[in-house]
């Protein structure tokens, strides 16, 4: 049985370490890539390249 | 009379489902002249991940596809590994687990249209199901963080291997949209779009016999978040009313025993189960509003039995 203060103790954390992880990706500048890769054709996603 | 009544309530709850779905499509794609013009969008919107595989190369797609990016940024020279994309994935995750797969998913809501059509269905059995849902966590190790790791060239890049050998989605939502709109991309068409139209006629061949066929077996995104069914704040309760009759079972045709394993990293969250449970014994709740001492433990002792 899980425990119910457990189990959203292990929420709370994890929704804490989501958050600093995009944070943290955010100020690397991985977004840039993100919308780099984002706004050209794929030509692997689509079989070309 | 009962079974009359849950039956409606099945049907509704299927066609508003559906309509979500259809909706996810549209809006996810909302840029639809693009499939006219042959071109993607290029707006600003596709800084962030849709919660959904949604390839970014789809004419119409507004957001980036988070297996798509995952790989952009850990195959990048930069990063190694994509703390933003991780990290939305995770958000996505762990606050509405497999949701968005039974409720937006465009590919999952097209495999669902596929598997209406009216032929012989296949239900796996159930010792062929278990082992071969393993499938799709194989695929996410190996071609979203294995191979980019062993295929980098001098600069520290590599392709997304996923995206480039496998993902159905991309060719039947870029692929194919793109290469009849698109001439210099017609022009360049090779033999890995030979593959992947192989792999897409499979996949479209087995969605019409196998409910979800590439959802159950293959979608990476689907691993993930089904890895957090368990965990995330929208979840499944099964209460000590629960006969154990096994309608639940019957009706999911992802396979899951719901009264069994309310929150199987399996389930999509359609919420079927619910709707045929002759005692109202299942249902959602958001963090904790039912006592959880009554649900994930299969051997209740204090059960009723049907």
């Amino acid at each position: 049985m899980i425990d119910k203060l457990n189990i959203n103790l292990i929420r709370f954390i994890l929704l804490a370490l989501i958050v600093f992880s995009i944070i943290y990706g955010i100020l690397r500048g991985e977004v840039q890539i993100v919308l780099r890769n984002a706004t050209n054709i794929c030509l692997d996603c689509i079989g070309i390249g | 009379m009962k079974t009359n009544k849950q039956n409606t309530n099945l049907s509704k709850q299927r066609k508003k489902r559906m309509l979500i779905q259809a909706m996810g499509a549209l809006i996810f794609n909302g840029d639809w002249k693009n499939f006219i013009n042959g071109n993607i969008y290029k707006g600003n919107l596709k800084n962030i991940c849709v919660p959904v595989l949604n390839c970014y190369s789809c004419p119409g797609a507004l957001g980036a596809c988070p297996i798509g990016s995952l790989q952009a940024v850990n195959n990048s020279y930069q990063f190694n590994l994509a703390f933003y994309v991780v990290g939305l994935i995770a958000l996505f995750g762990i606050t509405m687990g497999r949701w968005f797969c039974g409720w937006l998913c465009p590919f999952g809501w097209i495999q669902e249209l596929l598997y209406k059509i009216p032929l012989k269905k296949f239900r796996t059995k159930q010792t062929i199901h278990k082992k071969a849902i393993w499938l799709k966590y194989i695929l996410l190790i190996v071609f979203i963080f294995v191979i980019p790791i062993f295929t980098q060239d001098s600069y520290g890049m590599s392709s997304p291997a996923f995206c480039k050998w496998i993902c159905p989605a991309g060719t039947l939502e870029a692929g194919y949209p793109l290469m009849l709109t698109n001439p210099a991309l017609r022009q360049a068409v090779g033999y890995i779009f030979g593959w992947k139209t192989i792999l897409l006629v499979i996949t479209i061949f087995f969605s019409i016999k196998i409910f979800r066929f590439f959802c159950k077996y293959a979608c990476p995104l689907g691993a993930i978040y089904g890895l957090f069914n368990k965990i995330s704040f929208y979840h499944m309760e099964c209460s000590s009313d629960c006969i154990k009759c096994g309608r639940c079972s019957e009706v999911c045709k992802m396979q899951v025993e719901p009264y069994k394993t309310p929150n199987s990293a399996e389930c999509i969250r359609c919420g079927e189960c619910i709707e045929v449970c002759p005692v109202k014994a299942l249902q959602f709740s958001f963090i904790h509003e039912n006592t959880l001492s009554k649900t994930e433990t299969p051997n209740r002792s204090n059960n009723k039995q049907g």
